[in-house]
């Protein structure tokens, strides 16, 4: 217990996780997290032990005889390439950027589309989860100062890239930081870089500063796309 | 204490056998020892696809052969200094069925599960290889029988059938904290919590 649960995923959350039972866009956090994060792996290949450990004694399913003829049929039919295993493609990506997000972003994030959405805040999005929960990239200048705001739904911010403050403490690369509905805040990041972020929200944030309210029809529009 | 030591050598002996299979098929493409692995493991993938869908007869067929299809195909990327083949083949089914609802829409379909996982494949060492966790492996077998009924059935629902806490929650007719505790306290009494 001497270790701090905050910047972590939970217990459930990893156990979710290692099942496959998780919504994809927490998955890549949760995935993202652990290239940082030695405990967590270790926690993973715990519950995957389980998990093997379960199926080692889970009540045989006999099949029909004939699907073993199927099976081979079907490996005597398969192209010689597909027997190659594919290598997910390591060009050009940046170093920060975890290994489950390269097919979500290829060569420099620069690439992406970045919409602004502050002097010092412009968010990319990756994709849309069949949850309606979106997938972001989120950059903050060094020293940039992000409006207060709140969650509509949950987030989960992971940092990849610098480090940023908020009332609650400094996160670092590799944090995983859950905010619910309830949380209102203002990250600030720091001084000497830049901050890169993913993140997924399940609902849109709304800025609760009188100037910044103006951007929230933009930031519900932008999650509906 | 003389049946455990008989019940785990014919473990072991088992699996040195399918071990054995393996590397032939790695080795030498041996459809007769992709039979024998045909033989333990597709009844295993097939009650695994069937836990999560009941009745579903069909898509456990399909499942168990798409596990199949890339036990053969990915055999020379098995590395048994890794990961134990039971390991492998838990996370070759996990994926499968992460891909099986992909492709029907529970999921986004731009990312390929096995990507998710990589870097937990890539450099994690067999958790039972150890002498250590040879200890661990044993306590966690002889723990899992004692478990209460609720807390065994809560794993159950988590690990196999893939449910979520909330789905688990739901199905069980408790509250999600209750499963969530039921799952904590499994986890405890398995030892495999790394921080409590």
């Amino acid at each position: 217990m001497q270790t701090s649960n905050i910047n972590h995923p939970t217990i459930d959350q990893l156990s979710e996780f290692v099942a496959g039972s998780l919504p994809m866009s927490r998955a890549l956090c949760i995935s993202a997290h652990i290239e940082h994060c030695e405990q967590c792996k270790q926690q993973v290949n715990q519950l995957t032990a389980l998990g093997t450990l379960q199926l080692e004694s889970i009540k045989d399913a006999p099949s029909e005889p004939k699907l073993l003829q199927q099976v081979m049929q079907r490996i005597r039919s398969q192209k010689p390439e597909t027997t190659t295993t594919e290598v997910a493609p390591e060009t050009l990506r940046d170093a920060f950027i975890p290994r489950c997000l390269s097919q979500l972003v290829q060569g420099s994030i620069d690439n992406l589309n970045w919409l602004r959405v502050s002097g010092s805040v412009k968010l990319a999005s990756l994709c849309t989860d069949t949850n309606g929960s979106k997938l972001a990239l989120v950059r903050i200048k060094a020293g940039g100062k992000m409006a207060h705001h709140h969650h509509t739904d949950d987030e989960i911010t992971v940092v990849l890239k610098g480090s940023y403050s908020d009332a609650d403490g400094v996160y670092k690369a590799g944090d995983y930081i859950f905010r619910d509905t309830q949380h209102k805040h203002k990250p600030v990041a720091s001084i000497d870089s830049e901050c890169i972020c993913l993140i997924t929200m399940d609902g849109p944030i709304e800025f609760t500063g009188l100037f910044y309210r103006l951007f929230n029809p933009l930031l519900r529009r932008n999650h509906a796309v | 204490m003389m049946k455990q030591t008989v019940n785990t050598n014919t473990d072991d002996a088992e699996k040195a056998r399918l071990l054995a299979c393996m590397a032939s098929v790695s080795e030498q493409q041996d459809e007769q020892a992709f039979a024998v692995l045909f033989e333990h493991y597709v009844p295993k993938l097939r009650a695994y696809s069937l836990s999560n869908q009941p009745g579903a007869a069909l898509l456990a067929d399909e499942l168990a052969q798409e596990v199949m299809v890339k036990i053969w195909n990915k055999a020379s990327t098995f590395n048994p200094a890794k990961a134990s083949l039971n390991t492998w083949i838990f996370t070759l089914a996990r994926n499968a069925r992460i891909d099986y609802f992909r492709k029907n829409g529970r999921f986004i379909s731009e990312v390929d599960p096995e990507l998710i996982f990589s870097q937990l494949a890539d450099e994690s060492p067999d958790p039972f290889s150890s002498a250590q966790s040879k200890a661990l492996e044993a306590h966690m077998k002889d723990a899992i029988k004692e478990l209460p009924n609720d807390q065994a059935q809560a794993i159950c629902k988590v690990f196999m059938e893939g449910k979520s806490h909330q789905q688990a929650a739901l199905e069980l007719g408790v509250q999600l904290g209750t499963v969530k505790s039921r799952v904590r306290l499994a986890l405890s009494k398995l030892q495999l919590l790394v921080r409590r």
